[in-house]
């Protein structure tokens, strides 16, 4: 009996708590890690994390139900349940269990902040009582409030005494009325709020009326709104004082009573836990979550070394993470059901401290990289390590973003020929901070290609000399073309009516090619036809103007020429500006040819990685027929050169040159990842969604989307480099 | 604001015959000859009475190079209504609509009003198609015709409010089941696009 009872008070049960509430999901199930060093640093009446076995926590959600069913039966005597609960109490003290915690290893967790006495109402008659509490674990901070066991609240007495008989007394009334309690142990579970990350939540409202209870709200992201918790002896300043310490608070400019919580703050921080990383990993280790598709034959090719693949992951994660909160994990298991939680406890985290050691897991070593990766302890390491084996250089989280590449710096990375002395190292120095105007025509040519690798500062002299020639003819060969020629191609015709219009139609918000037949315009209108030229086969597509068009804003700032450029100048711009178009158009032709075969690879491959890496994201899109990723169509096609600014696209572009192969899909992947509360959230058709993404343009936040896309990169590991290369392979003409 | 319906439009046609700027006259008002070219589809959305009903019509703009065709076809799912444009000064754009329409036909849902535009009505010095010929493709084929200047917003109200009109009817005819959302109409007497977000306790 004891123990479904204690793990219905423990984990509850997300689904039951708030039905078809997807944005809650993975919040506390899902993250078996947190959930483990919480729950050993909240047991207190709940007693530790007892019901939580070890990771992964899936096989749990059987033992949870069948303990609320118990729970559940209205013919359970509410006596005998408040008698399992006070003997639990009795043997474990609230306030040693803390330090206990602490001493067993999760000296990462600890509670910045607790009230007892807290209060909710989730009707007028019915009370619960709880302890609202502040739970900090490396740099996130969690929210939880839970309520008491009946009985076995501290303040139990004292609030009631405060409240007057009377309600004692409707209490009993209605508890009649309904035939059983009104604080039955499951209505008081089901309002319980599981460590819930700050990051989750988006505002924090007092109300502090002159008379009557001063209570707060708590909104989380997804616009879900907590019951109020009422502070029934006073305290919402300090608890809110307290809050302020530890998370950045942002007064709301509509209302002074309300803060907003995810306004600011360290943005690596917010964007790991907005990503919830931990609920991606957690996603392909249930295995039975993970199906492919009926007839995707090449996914399906894959299963068999996914499945492999997960199962390594799985046991390195129960590895790292039974190291890691070695005390919570056996309590959880071995010291359940007969010592009481004082004693087991203690002991228990010895003997795991004792294990880790004898393990030789490198404890303090993890915990040092885990120190900088935020909550989700296991998985990052795995990341990592997957991470430095693929790029050969650590990660983006671990690194600060340094200042853009100058053109001095770039200069100390040629050898005393002007060789690029060390590819890797200048990729992954653009990639990291990007780079000054001044030093991006070269830095461009040398990330396109247009710079043979390797080629010395003559021999690059050289070629650009070459170029311009080339470029020079290739433009002749149209401007040449007479009036009785020209009456006979009228397929050529058309294109340049096309490219006239669009060069009319593009960037022209733009001061650069704001004038109507400007220089700007002109030159981008030369470089669009001199393409179709150069590459009849594929001709001009609608997209292109846009992927040249920072190309030659790019290349014209090399020339000091204030104004108006003279004929030699603005043929050198268009000719270096053309051939790296022509470099660029090298990787990205064949999203432009008639059958669309490299968008759809693409959006595939975009599709696998939901799969791999967001299982819940990608049943949810399923079930809406989204998973046609058409609406990440504009994305791909010409690399969010309309989602962003256009001084960000140019960062966007030299990162996504500089990185990993496929880095560009990984973005879009976390655009839909950092808005997967607000979809999850919603039952969006594929209209919705469509609508959507297309309404996003503008609103995205580069850099952290771009740290983000990194993670999820190394994060997918070589299952995300083979589903990556296939698409890419399919891309290539 | 409250409406009794959501239609969903959707705007066809080659490339520059002035679809972007037909919704953007007709949302806001205003002729915008410098933007950006479309690249997939953008959304425009406003509200209209008709009969003393409020409908709220989406519209989606699309692009009109034929590479994007495989894409727009997954738009035309679920649309009431469908302006098709061509612009009159290119008489191309006229001699394509055969092929527009054949995938209208074939992707939207039967039931579709489609309104034939011949757009740039403020240029007719440079005129390549004359109104008959507009007007005999459109009885052809059986569609409602006029001629549009997004520029000088000629007939733009009525282009919209005539499909939403004729969608109305039929409604009222009972040929559309409007609980049947793939027809393009929503009943809806609240947010179609965004509901309302829920703000519920955990139960």
């Amino acid at each position: 009996m004891e123990g479904p009872v204690l793990r219905e008070g423990m984990l509850c049960t997300e689904q039951e708590a708030l039905p078809g509430g997807l944005s809650r999901e993975g919040s506390m199930c899902e993250r078996p890690q947190i959930g483990l060093a919480l729950g050993a640093a909240l047991r207190d009446d709940w007693v530790g994390g007892r019901g939580i076995g070890g990771p992964p926590s899936f096989p749990l959600h059987e033992t949870t139900f069948e303990g609320r069913e118990e729970i559940g039966d209205p013919e359970a005597p509410p006596a005998e349940l408040e008698d399992e609960y006070e003997g639990v109490c009795a043997g474990g003290g609230s306030s040693e269990e803390y330090s206990d915690v602490e001493d067993a290893g999760s000296q990462h967790t600890e509670v910045v902040y607790v009230k007892e006495g807290v209060c909710m109402f989730p009707s007028p008659k019915q009370r619960i009582m709880g302890r609202l509490s502040l739970i900090k674990q490396y740099r996130c901070l969690f929210l939880c409030w839970l309520p008491y066991a009946a009985g076995a609240s501290p303040l139990e007495d004292c609030s009631s005494t405060a409240n007057g008989g009377s309600s004692n007394g409707a209490a009993a009334a209605a508890a009649e009325a309904h035939g059983g309690g009104v604080e039955s142990a499951k209505d008081r579970t089901m309002y319980a709020v599981h460590p819930v990350p700050l990051s989750d939540v988006r505002a924090i409202s007092k109300h502090t009326p002159p008379l009557g209870q001063h209570r707060v709200t708590v909104t989380l992201a997804s616009g879900v709104s907590l019951p109020s918790l009422h502070f029934q002896t006073g305290g919402v300043k300090a608890f809110l004082s307290c809050l302020r310490q530890h998370a950045p608070l942002v007064r709301s400019a509509d209302d002074p009573n309300t803060w907003l919580v995810n306004d600011t703050g360290d943005p690596l921080q917010r964007s790991l836990c907005s990503l919830e990383l931990t609920d991606v990993l957690i996603g392909p280790l249930a295995a039975g979550r993970w199906q492919v598709a009926e007839g995707e034959a090449g996914l399906r090719a894959q299963l068999g070394d996914l499945i492999d693949r997960f199962q390594q992951l799985t046991q390195t994660a129960k590895d790292t993470a039974s190291s890691l909160f070695a005390g919570s994990v056996l309590l959880g298991t071995a010291g359940a059901p007969e010592a009481g939680p004082g004693g087991t406890s203690g002991a228990a985290s010895n003997g795991a401290a004792g294990a880790a050691a004898e393990g030789g897991l490198g404890l303090e070593e993890r915990r040092r990289s885990s120190l900088e990766a935020s909550t989700s302890l296991g998985v990052f390491e795995l990341i990592e390590g997957s991470a430095a084996e693929a790029a050969g250089s650590s990660p983006a989280w671990t690194r600060a973003r340094p200042p853009p590449l100058t053109l001095a710096e770039l200069n100390t990375f040629f050898d005393a020929e002007g060789r690029l002395a060390n590819p890797a190292a200048f990729r992954q120095r653009v990639h990291d901070g990007g780079v000054e105007p001044e030093a991006r025509p070269e830095a461009w040519k040398l990330l396109l290609g247009v710079h043979a690798p390797g080629a010395t500062r003559a021999e690059r002299a050289a070629a650009a000399a070459e170029r311009r020639r080339r470029y020079q003819a290739m433009r002749a060969q149209w401007r040449g073309m007479d009036g009785e020629q020209m009456a006979h191609c009228s397929k050529w015709r058309e294109r340049c009516t096309r490219i006239d219009k669009d060069v009319r139609r593009t960037d022209r918000s733009h001061r650069f090619y704001a004038r109507e037949r400007g220089q700007a315009g002109t030159m981008l209108r030369n470089i669009l036809l001199s393409y179709e030229r150069f590459n009849q086969d594929l001709g001009y597509v609608q997209g292109m103007s846009d992927l040249a068009s920072p190309l030659l804003y790019v290349m014209r700032g090399a020339v000091p020429t204030a104004g108006q450029l003279s004929n030699e100048e603005a043929l050198g711009v268009e000719a270096e500006a053309f051939w790296a178009f022509k470099a660029l158009m090298d990787r990205l032709e064949a999203n432009f040819s008639s059958d669309s075969r490299a968008m759809h690879a693409q959006l595939l491959a975009l599709r696998s990685l939901v799969q791999l890496l967001d299982p819940p994201l990608y049943a949810h899109l399923e079930a809406r027929e989204c998973l046609s990723f058409f609406y990440c169509y504009r994305w791909l096609l010409i690399w969010m050169k309309r989602e962003f600014p256009f001084e960000e696209v140019l960062r966007l572009w030299e990162a996504l040159w500089a990185g990993v192969p496929g880095l560009h899909l990984y973005l879009c992947l976390a655009v839909l990842e950092h808005h997967r509360r607000q979809i999850l959230s919603s039952d969006w058709a594929f209209d919705d969604m469509l609508r959507f993404c297309v309404e996003l343009s503008g609103k995205l936040k580069l850099e952290p989307l771009l740290r983000d896309a990194e993670l999820l990169a190394s994060y997918a590991g070589p299952v995300g480099r083979d589903i990556v290369a296939a698409a890419l392979a399919a891309s290539s003409i | 604001m409250s409406y009794a319906y959501l239609f969903k439009y959707i705007i066809i046609g080659d490339t520059g015959v002035g679809k972007s700027c037909l919704l953007l006259q007709f949302t806001d008002k205003r002729f915008q000859p410098v933007h950006d070219l479309t690249i997939g589809v953008e959304f425009g959305a406003r509200m209209i009475s008709i009969d003393g009903k409020q409908i709220k019509l989406q519209i989606w703009d699309t692009a009109g190079q034929e590479s994007f065709r495989s894409i727009t076809r997954s738009y035309y799912r679920g649309a009431a209504g469908a302006l098709l444009v061509y612009d009159i000064t290119r008489r191309e754009t006229f001699e394509h609509l055969a092929s527009w329409l054949e995938d209208a036909r074939q992707h939207a849902n039967p039931n579709m009003t489609i309104m034939l535009i011949g757009n740039k009505a403020d240029l007719s010095h440079r005129r390549a198609v004359t109104t008959e010929e507009g007007e005999q493709f459109a009885k052809e084929h059986g569609l409602v015709f006029l001629e549009t200047s997004a520029k000088t917003a000629l007939n733009v109200e009525e282009a919209f409010i005539n499909t939403a009109r004729a969608i109305h009817a039929k409604i009222a005819s009972g040929a559309f089941d409007v609980s049947n959302e793939s027809y393009g109409i929503k009943a809806s007497a609240g947010q179609a696009w965004q509901p309302p977000q829920r703000v519920v306790a955990y139960r």
